[in-house]
């Protein structure tokens, strides 16, 4: 007998926290804990279903950073804690963070790219042991559409934090693409490393180049896909790229293997 | 099942399960019963339990007993009256535990359920018992107290089979009919814990048990395979599709004449048949039989703002289909990825495949556009009976000749020439029907020579994958093609879907999430959450479609076999008059040039 994997539960929104206009935190009440990086199918009845990453866990409640953008987000915005949404998963494959154990890490997020790696950037901080060392190179549009504004400030206390604004200028803040700061990073000065990339796909593309300008190693390379989700486990066909099923196979991949799927 | 005691333990855990069930709706809980209740042991625990409504119930039910709810027995008997009674307010207003309240038009008891169960229940010559005081036999409690019955009566005979079957019949019919929407009800009456739970117990066991009669069934139904051929009169082989539709919906490519998409008589797709007449054999089917088992659209579950109820299939009844060997090789493709890609199952594709069978008809000809044979889809082993399916006009000139000489042969019936098909039955479940039948030496034939030819690229070094993605002549699709997605919708072995939420009424709390098929000819395909669309035109389109049907669905899979089986039918079906053949033949003479190119 098979389990139905497609079929939701609802879960209490426990509480809400608003970063921006347009980016709120939602805290959701459930047992089913996600490793770094995977996702969760999100939806509420009438509006449709949507694959998010979790951005934060703690026991009994996963958290989710949800953008405004498509008519599923703003539906999920009105709502309020105590109601409910429905939830499906943990789905996908996760960071390697065993990994990245004793070496230099790199994170280089663009936008809402940072609520993937967000759980995994918390476990770091907990544990400033695991890794040699930690950067991070965090791009946002404007002032206004910066994200996890507490976390940044928290990171920056401990790991080497860029935060930077596309073409804004703004105290706290560098100025210019993630791609211009990257050769702030000695890379070359590593002995052994991990890069991890996400946002959205342009980004990652130069990303990825500008590491490699800067000496990265592509199999050092991590990358996380965004793709229309229907089902989440390999059966509706929306999130293919090849041979490869994003949720199947990703979201997470190398870059040897990312660099070859193409759309 | 290991052996027989195992079998009839079983039967009698199930037996004291529904009479614990039945219990519970009798009446109002006493002292005894509530201890009972914390003691009882359901079949499975939870890692057994891949039915997600009864482990969560059962979930539930633990919680209910490990911390206190502060309900007392009082508590629940008033609840009891007020939810299944409807003590003290407004009538109308409960969850009335009658099967005929929930399947009668006005909502009222004592209806068409309520003779139907009193039937069976006289066949079987059971008075109702004593205990049931002045419940009516559509009562949920009785309708559960036969389940139990039932149980008992299938351990004490050999043929279980037919037991089981009649187990599930009911089941299916009297209780999964009905009880899944009266349990939603108790939760919106119920003030306790204690009903609400009880309801989402009640529909996770009956749920559960379905399950588990099916897979009883099955096991006793795979009996060894034959190979054995038989000569039937047509006429006869009516009388015995006649016969199966008991078991079974029969299914055929059938023709409608007042639709069509091009051809002007009419458009010819997957129905439920009653004769053989019914069936087009000598015309190739507009649409493929996935259909049948993959409807366009299908209900996934029904939900209001907090709670979600599974839609389960409950129709007993087998499904037989009438299909040409590519078809049937084609549904090989969609198993693929709907009971194995990613590791698991898709259920609502396997309850629905897992009552399928085939019914091969040889193709009389090759058509138009047909290329099963490069594609190694012209024939197929996987069939129930394989048959020679003339119709008045499905033969070519010589077979009718043929088929004359044999009549002349046979004699003449009744001054008619006999009209015969020749069938070979490889499913034991049918070899009892044609026992009678003049056994004769047939072998199906399948189609060798089509007129055109598929060539499959040849990538064997994906480095090449770059220069094909950028081939310039994909461009010429973002003139010629109009995304209208047919190709996809005629397609055996396309598989992709995405879900949509249906409300009851507009303004209503409980809906459907149904789930339709998708084509990735469209750009919404590709369209994430945040409106960022991945491939936009017609050219990435097509490269992403064609290069699936015969290059990544096997480099995925792995094997020989493509996903495409050169029906034909999407070039027949493009109203741009696009060949997909010479599109995937371009592609061929394309991929050479790459390769003679890089030396
Ligand atoms: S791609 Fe075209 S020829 Fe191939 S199986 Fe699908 S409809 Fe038939
Ligand atoms: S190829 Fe033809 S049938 Fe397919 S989407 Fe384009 S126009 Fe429609
Ligand atoms: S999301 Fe459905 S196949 Fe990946």
């Amino acid at each position: 007998m098979e389990k139905n994997k497609i079929l939701p539960q609802p879960h209490k929104i426990l509480s809400m926290l608003r970063h921006t206009d347009t980016e709120c935190t939602f805290r959701v009440a459930c047992d089913n804990e996600p490793n770094f990086g995977q996702f969760f199918m999100l939806s509420l009845p009438k509006v449709g279903e949507a694959p998010i990453s979790a951005s934060g866990k703690g026991p009994g409640y996963v958290e989710f950073t949800i953008r405004n953008v498509g008519l599923l987000t703003q539906a999920i915005f009105d709502l309020v804690p105590g109601n409910s949404i429905f939830l499906r998963g943990p789905y996908g494959n996760a960071f390697p963070v065993d990994k990245f154990e004793n070496k230099d890490l790199l994170v280089i997020c663009g936008g809402t790219g940072m609520a993937p790696v967000l759980t995994m950037l918390n476990h770091f901080y907990d544990h400033p042991e695991v890794c040699k060392s930690v950067h991070i190179i965090s791009g946002f549009k404007n002032i206004q559409a910066v994200l996890f504004r507490e976390e940044i400030e928290k990171f920056s206390r401990r790991f080497d934090m860029i935060a930077t604004l596309d073409n804004e200028v703004a105290p706290g803040f560098e100025t210019g693409m993630v791609t211009k700061h990257i050769c702030k990073i000695p890379i070359k000065s590593f002995v052994d490393y991990n890069i991890v990339i996400v946002g959205p796909p342009i980004m990652m593309k130069f990303a990825a180049m500008e590491c490699m300008k800067n000496g990265a190693d592509e199999s050092k390379i991590w990358v996380s896909f965004e793709r229309k989700m229907s089902c989440g486990v390999g059966k509706c066909g929306h999130c293919r790229v090849g041979d490869h099923y994003v949720c199947l196979d990703g979201p997470v991949f190398n870059y040897t293997e990312a660099k070859t799927m193409m759309d | 099942m290991s052996n027989k005691s195992d079998f009839k333990q079983l039967m009698s855990n199930r037996e004291e399960l529904y009479r614990f069930f039945a219990r519970l709706f009798q009446k109002e809980i006493d002292e005894a019963f509530f201890e009972q209740l914390r003691h009882v042991k359901f079949p499975m625990d939870r890692e057994e339990t891949q039915l997600t409504e009864f482990s969560d119930a059962l979930l539930r039910l633990n919680e209910y007993f490990e911390y206190d709810a502060g309900e007392t027995l009082d508590d629940l008997a008033a609840d009891y009256a007020k939810t299944f009674l409807g003590a003290g307010i407004v009538e109308g207003h409960a969850a009335f535990p009658y099967e005929s309240v929930y399947t009668s038009p006005k909502r009222i008891m004592m209806q068409n359920a309520w003779n139907e169960v009193t039937d069976i229940y006289m066949n079987k010559g059971i008075e109702m018992s004593e205990n049931a005081g002045d419940l009516k036999a559509d009562h949920i409690a009785i309708e559960l107290e036969y389940m139990a019955f039932l149980c008992d009566d299938t351990s004490q005979h050999t043929e279980t089979l037919f037991g089981l079957e009649e187990q599930k019949e009911f089941l299916n019919r009297h209780l999964l009919n009905w009880v899944p929407e009266f349990c939603l009800d108790i939760k919106y009456y119920a003030d306790t814990e204690f009903y609400r739970m009880v309801g989402q117990l009640t529909t996770g066991f009956l749920q559960f048990d379905s399950f588990v009669l099916d897979s009883m069934i099955a096991a006793r139904k795979a009996r060894i395979s034959v190979t054995r051929s038989f000569r039937v009169d047509r006429s006869r082989l009516d009388e015995i599709l006649d016969g199966l539709k008991k078991d079974y919906h029969i299914f055929g490519p059938k023709r409608y004449r007042d639709r069509g998409m091009r051809e002007t008589d009419g458009l010819i797709r997957y129905s439920e048949i009653n004769s053989l007449d019914e069936i087009v054999n000598n015309e190739q089917s507009d649409f493929s039989p996935k259909e049948v088992f993959y409807p366009i659209a299908s209900s996934l579950f029904r939900f209001d703002e907090n709670s979600v109820t599974e839609t389960i299939n409950n129709d007993p009844k087998g499904i037989i289909i009438f299909a040409r060997p590519c078809d049937i090789e084609a549904v090989r493709r969609l198993d693929n990825i709907f009971l194995a890609n990613g590791g698991s199952s898709d259920v609502y594709y396997k309850v629905a495949r897992d009552k399928v069978k085939f019914f091969m008809m040889e193709c009389p000809q090759s058509w138009e556009n047909c290329t099963c044979v490069s594609m190694g889809t012209n024939r197929t082993e996987n069939y129930s009976i394989a048959m020679r399916l003339g119709d008045q006009s499905g033969y070519t000139q010589k077979d009718r000749e043929d088929r004359l000489r044999e009549g002349i042969q046979d004699g003449r019936d009744n001054g008619r020439i006999r009209e015969v098909i020749d069938l070979q039955v490889k499913d034991g479940e049918f070899l009892d029907l044609f026992l009678e039948e003049e056994e004769i030496r047939y072998e199906p034939r399948f189609i060798e020579h089509n007129e055109k030819d598929l060539k499959i690229p040849q990538i064997d070094d994906p480095s090449l994958l770059p220069a094909i993605y950028n081939l310039e002549f994909w461009q010429k699709y973002n003139d010629e093609c109009i995304s209208c997605g047919g190709c996809n919708a005629v397609c055996g072995t396309c598989s992709c879907y995405e879900t949509i939420d249906f409300m009851d009424q507009d303004n209503s709390r409980k809906g459907e999430r149904r789930r339709i098929w998708s084509s990735c000819m469209r750009p919404e395909f590709s369209r994430t959450a945040g409106g960022n669309v991945i491939r936009k035109t017609p050219d990435v389109m097509m490269r992403f479609k064609v290069l699936h049907k015969v290059y990544d669905y096997n480099k995925r899979i792995g094997g020989n076999e493509h996903m495409c089986v050169g029906c034909g039918r999407c070039t027949k079906r493009c109203p741009e008059d696009i060949s997909y053949i010479d599109t995937v033949n371009q592609l061929y003479d394309e991929v050479e040039r790459l390769k003679a190119e890089r030396g």
